[in-house]
């Protein structure tokens, strides 16, 4: 038995069927640029490094296997095994499946057959339409599925997003949607790509893209206090000079790190995000900051407002892309998924009374896979 | 070392998503042309010296703002208005709509500017469009003097103006604060003194109060 699913799930059979498909009516045929392992196109020598070697992968294959085959078993024991191998990081063949899995995109996606379909055959509104165009060739230009205007990926993007518009029209298109959904489409099929859009809005980040953002100004100030008691030094820097978590943080959260980290770092966040959800986008938060503030001499060097939101804005430089030791340091953080739901009810208490009228309520978003079902 | 700098200008830049407006920054300040760039989420800074008379540099803070209408909530963008002394309005020219909401942007950054003011310079982007245009000069500067501001076209493609546009706003804001018009204050951004070297002690700055080092 596992072995038949292993055999249907080995590496990339999955992902490279679905991409063909669609390639097969894309324009990019003929045009084969020098790409690095994740597919951006690369000028010279890469720095992507070739990743875990072929021995672990398959470990690391076999195990994630096991756990897709047993999920329906595995997701109401709530023990660790998923959670440490998330830590590892999913294999790239795996995370077509197991992002969906973990997030409960497929769950949803099976609830609602046929619906992304529907979607995706209707007109939109056209002032979205319209707005989504606009972005197309926006999003990682340097990747070989989005470097050309009717490629299948900037096609992708447009049918994920479109059919965001019509899914919730309450909603509609948020800019910072489109580097996550592209990056989602990097590793799976567009429907899946849209029910994972739809979990990570709704469940994982609600309020994130809603026209009034409530979400990311809630948990900027849920961030203020984190860095506090992380990283004291760094945070009384921070208000010395009046930089706030908005100024530099609104981008790292909305678009979930997407420009700001080397790719493969992005790829185990994001599995990191799929297990344990907003918890892991501030630990991240709190480790960029210690790397870029963390030590007096760096403090001393950015001396005033601009200056230190120069050196947050060129973060990349501090993260390798080999991305072990940078996963290890996130997950050390020590923010308890308790600790963090004791300030939110603190923090919701401010925001009824700083906004009556409002009715966003973070509390109940989804921490994790172990709560989606 | 930190250049020597006499002031220190805070500047926004405000308009429609794409009418190109981190293009013209980077053009600005890195002199070069990015041919896409990531849509901009919340703010982005960026910053740049600009001399403009032979000793006389001006530090611009420039702070880049997201485009979509969403980001324009309270606490996202508008803080931003306050601290700001001057603003680029962009619109693009091969785009009536951005255009058209030229008003409303500025609408919006006057009731967030209280009690300061802003010193606004319209700006037509994408000037190397000309076969696309769908905005004239004439329009364009007509609006502008309705206004009270200048008018200026730039292209960051073909690098056209782009200096012009910055420096002439540049100017028009140090002549403010040489007449007095605009004063330095704490607890606001939008200009800043800073350390000015004996050598151009000559000129009337050196009366004013409030000076201190900050490179």
């Amino acid at each position: 038995m596992q072995r038949a699913c292993g055999d249907m799930l080995s590496p990339s059979s999955q992902v490279q069927k679905d991409n063909s498909e669609e390639d097969s009516s894309g324009s990019d045929a003929g045009l084969e640029p020098e790409t690095d392992r994740f597919g951006f196109i690369v000028s010279g020598r890469s720095t992507a490094g070739v990743g875990p070697s072929p021995e672990l992968v398959r470990q690391r294959e076999a195990k994630w296997i096991n756990i897709i085959v047993q999920w329906e078993q595995i997701l109401p024991k709530r023990t660790n095994k998923v959670k440490v191998q998330c830590q590892k990081g999913i294999p790239a063949s795996l995370r077509a499946k197991c992002w969906p899995m973990l997030c409960g995109a497929t769950a949803r996606m099976k609830q609602n057959e046929h619906l992304y379909q529907c979607l995706d055959t209707q007109s939109a509104l056209q002032s979205w339409v319209d707005v989504i165009n606009r972005d197309l060739d926006r999003q990682f230009p340097f990747h070989e599925m989005f470097h050309s205007k009717d490629g299948h990926g900037q096609r992708g993007l447009f049918r994920v997003l479109k059919s965001y518009t019509q899914f919730k029209p309450e909603e509609g298109y948020c800019q910072a949607q489109g580097p996550v959904a592209a990056v989602l489409l990097m590793n799976m099929p567009a429907e899946e790509a849209f029910w994972c859009l739809v979990q990570i809005s709704e469940q994982y980040l609600p309020g994130y893209y809603s026209p009034l953002l409530e979400g990311v100004l809630f948990d900027a100030a849920i961030l203020d206090w984190v860095l506090k008691r992380m990283c004291p030094a760094a945070h009384a820097h921070l208000q010395q000079y009046g930089v706030e978590p908005l100024m530099f943080a609104t981008d790292w959260l909305m678009c979930l790190f997407t420009r700001h980290l080397p790719f493969n770092a992005l790829l185990r966040v994001w599995d990191l995000f799929f297990c344990y959800g907003v918890r892991m986008l501030l630990q991240v938060a709190v480790v960029l900051v210690r790397r870029v503030l963390g030590r007096a001499e760096q403090r001393k060097k950015c001396e005033g407002q601009m200056e230190t939101l120069e050196r947050l804005r060129g973060i990349r430089e501090h993260v390798q892309e080999e991305a072990d030791a940078f996963i290890a340091e996130v997950c050390s953080v020590p923010l308890s998924a308790r600790d963090l739901e004791k300030q939110m009810e603190k923090e919701m208490e401010k925001w009824k009374k700083d906004r009556p009228s409002s009715t966003f309520d973070p509390r109940h978003r989804c921490a994790g896979y172990q709560m989606v079902w | 070392m930190e250049a020597i700098w006499l002031y220190q200008f805070r500047l926004i830049v405000i308009g429609d998503s794409t009418v190109g407006k981190s293009c013209l920054i980077r053009r600005f300040t890195e002199g070069r042309f990015a041919q896409v760039s990531d849509p901009t989420v919340g703010v982005d800074f960026f910053s740049r010296l600009v001399e403009i008379e032979p000793g006389k540099r001006i530090k611009l803070q420039i702070w880049d703002t997201a485009g979509q209408e969403r980001f324009r909530c309270r606490s996202i963008t508008r803080a931003y208005y306050r601290n700001s002394v001057g603003g680029l309005l962009l619109f693009d020219i091969t785009n009536r709509r951005s255009f058209q909401n030229v008003h409303d942007w500025l609408e919006e950054a006057r009731s967030h500017v209280q009690p300061h003011s802003i010193v606004f310079l319209l700006v037509g982007h994408k000037c190397d469009l000309e076969a696309q245009r769908q905005v004239t000069r004439q329009e364009a500067e007509k609006l502008a003097g309705a206004y009270g501001m200048r008018y200026v076209e730039t292209s960051a493609r073909d690098a056209i103006n782009v200096e012009h546009a910055f420096t002439e706003l540049t100017r028009d804001i140090f002549a403010l604060v040489r007449s007095g018009d605009i004063t330095i204050q704490e607890g606001w951004e939008g200009v800043k003194s800073g350390f000015v070297p004996n050598v151009v002690h000559s000129s009337e700055e050196v009366t004013k109060s409030d000076r201190r080092c900050l490179c």
